[in-house]
């Protein structure tokens, strides 16, 4: 059923919009909303306590929710802080020589070995769930800045000479040219911010090890704790069924987003 | 300051490069005028090239003075349309982003896909179409500008000679319509003479010579005024290479 045309942009052809698009796009909506507001619940009011000899499938599902809203945040963070500091490192011959070698050194020391200093600092400050968040973020940092960088060289020199030509300077450079054409490389780096993310946050959420003296009750719900302090227990079950939760989470996210992305990501290549 | 009969001047114009160090383009005066079609053609790496992007304003001069309109339309041998746009979307994003109004930016973009004939094509993403078509949408993009001059660096070295030849009459008949003045790069002889009122001859960042082009339009590349042209082109930028020292 047709509505009515809708200009999407001014200078981008009219496409119809059905019934249907506006339901599930109102759906979306409300479910990102939901998302986002639970997200921000948890972290003004984390709740982490958990035992872990009585789990039951609403422990698991909360902590399935706890480990996607840090991945999430952190995610953001990465996304918000790469993309600039990427910008920066590519903007002239000159910085480059200067930060891309200090970039190298930074994205090749672990992440963990930060992980005490880090874990010290925010527990100082009783911000356990910051800590996590804040390890996650590092380690994906890295993996969109540089594809990023490798994404601003593949701009042809006819379109930046295009560019000032058709007199597309500053914000509107970036809106219009740069971010489109960095987009597929923001994708398959934010690809390999998750897969690094899943790899961390099975550390990051078992803080105890990091605190002189800490015991289980330090660590944050979620699936990485789950997994780590239910195979110390020996609580097969328990550890089975996080397991089957992160699976089906990452594989969930992978056909959801992911893929539609990476699909979609294909159109802003130059060819 | 442009006047209208000369829309385009270069004065005592030299553009060197720190890296590699080079001198490009060596006291280059000229001044092309209104309504022409003017060819700068040269062998590579002469500095046809760095020419028409200090006329177009992407290169600044490292010395000497440029008369130029403040917009330019042009035209890049490798297209350089943007790839996530359709060919409507990026004929109107010339136009837009000279600041017109949306219902001129509409117009300006149909006009100008018509003139090109792909209004049939509107819809279409710049990879759905072949080498010619795409050189078609760069020339309509850079017709959106509206602006009396129409630069090409190189537009169809990239083309078969058959779509060649079909760009070659598409531009004659912009050309006619419109009365755009058109600079134009090219490194072929025969283009040259086929297309232009008058062509700068460029050896290693020299101005050697102008060429003025009198056959009547149409021109035909099998007649003898035609052929001879060419020739005595041919033997313009031969003869330059004659006069480097010969090795023993």
């Amino acid at each position: 059923m047709k509505i009515r045309r809708y200009p999407h942009y001014r200078h981008k052809p009219l496409y119809e919009v059905t019934l249907s698009h506006h339901l599930v796009s109102i759906v979306v909506a409300i479910g990102i909303a939901i998302s986002l507001t639970a997200m921000v619940i948890h972290f003004v009011h984390p709740h982490n306590a958990f035992d872990i000899s009585q789990v039951s499938f609403a422990v698991i599902a909360r902590g399935t929710l706890d480990t996607l809203y840090r991945m999430t945040l952190a995610f953001i963070l990465a996304l918000v802080a790469a993309v600039p500091l990427a910008l920066l490192i590519a903007s002239t011959p000159r910085l480059q020589s200067i930060l891309l070698p200090i970039a190298d050194i930074l994205q090749s020391v672990p992440v963990l070995a930060f992980f005490p200093v880090v874990v010290a600092f925010f527990v100082a400050r009783n911000a356990f769930e910051l800590a996590a968040v804040f390890v996650i973020f590092l380690s994906m940092l890295w993996n969109i800045v540089f594809p990023v960088i490798g994404g601003l060289q593949t701009i042809p020199d006819d379109i930046k000479s295009a560019a000032i030509v058709f007199n597309v300077r500053g914000w509107r450079k970036f809106w219009y040219i740069t971010l489109p054409a960095i987009l597929p490389f923001i994708v398959t780096g934010s690809l390999l911010a998750w897969a690094q993310g899943w790899t961390i946050v099975i550390v990051a959420e078992v803080l105890h090890t990091y605190i002189p003296h800490g015991t289980a009750s330090q660590d944050l719900l979620g699936l990485g704790s789950l997994l780590v302090d239910s195979n110390a227990q020996a609580k097969n079950g328990v550890f089975l069924a996080a397991l089957t939760a992160m699976i089906l989470l990452v594989t969930l996210l992978n056909l959801a987003v992911w893929q539609p992305l990476l699909h979609l990501s294909q159109r802003f290549r130059f060819d | 300051m442009t006047s209208a009969a000369t829309p385009i001047i270069l004065r005592h114009v030299n553009k060197s490069y720190v890296k590699p160090p080079k001198l490009v383009v060596k006291n280059l005066s000229l001044s092309i005028r209104q309504g022409e079609i003017f060819c700068i053609i040269g062998p590579s790496g002469c500095g046809k090239s760095t020419v028409i992007k200090l006329i177009a304003g992407i290169e600044a001069p490292t010395s000497g003075e440029i008369v130029r309109p403040d917009h330019v339309g042009m035209v890049f041998q490798s297209y350089a349309l943007l790839p996530w746009l359709t060919v409507e979307a990026n004929v109107a994003f010339a136009a837009r982003m000279q600041g017109f109004d949306p219902k001129k930016v509409k117009d300006v973009t149909q006009q100008n896909l018509r003139l090109v004939h792909l209004e049939a094509f509107a819809k279409r993403y710049p990879r759905e179409l072949s080498g010619g078509q795409r050189q078609r949408v760069g020339i309509a993009r850079a017709l959106a500008v509206e602006s009396d001059v129409l630069l090409m660096d190189e537009p169809f070295s990239a083309l078969d000679p058959v779509m060649t030849d079909e760009l070659h009459n598409d531009v004659l008949r912009i050309w006619e319509q419109t009365r755009k003045t058109i600079v134009l790069v090219s490194h072929n002889f025969e283009e040259a003479i086929y297309l232009a009122d008058r062509i700068g001859v460029i050896k290693n960042g020299r101005l050697e010579e102008i060429v003025q082009v009198n056959l009547p339009r149409p021109r035909h590349d099998e007649d003898e005024a035609f052929t001879a042209e060419v020739r005595k082109l041919r033997g313009l930028l031969e003869g330059a290479h004659a006069t480097s020292p010969k090795a023993p």
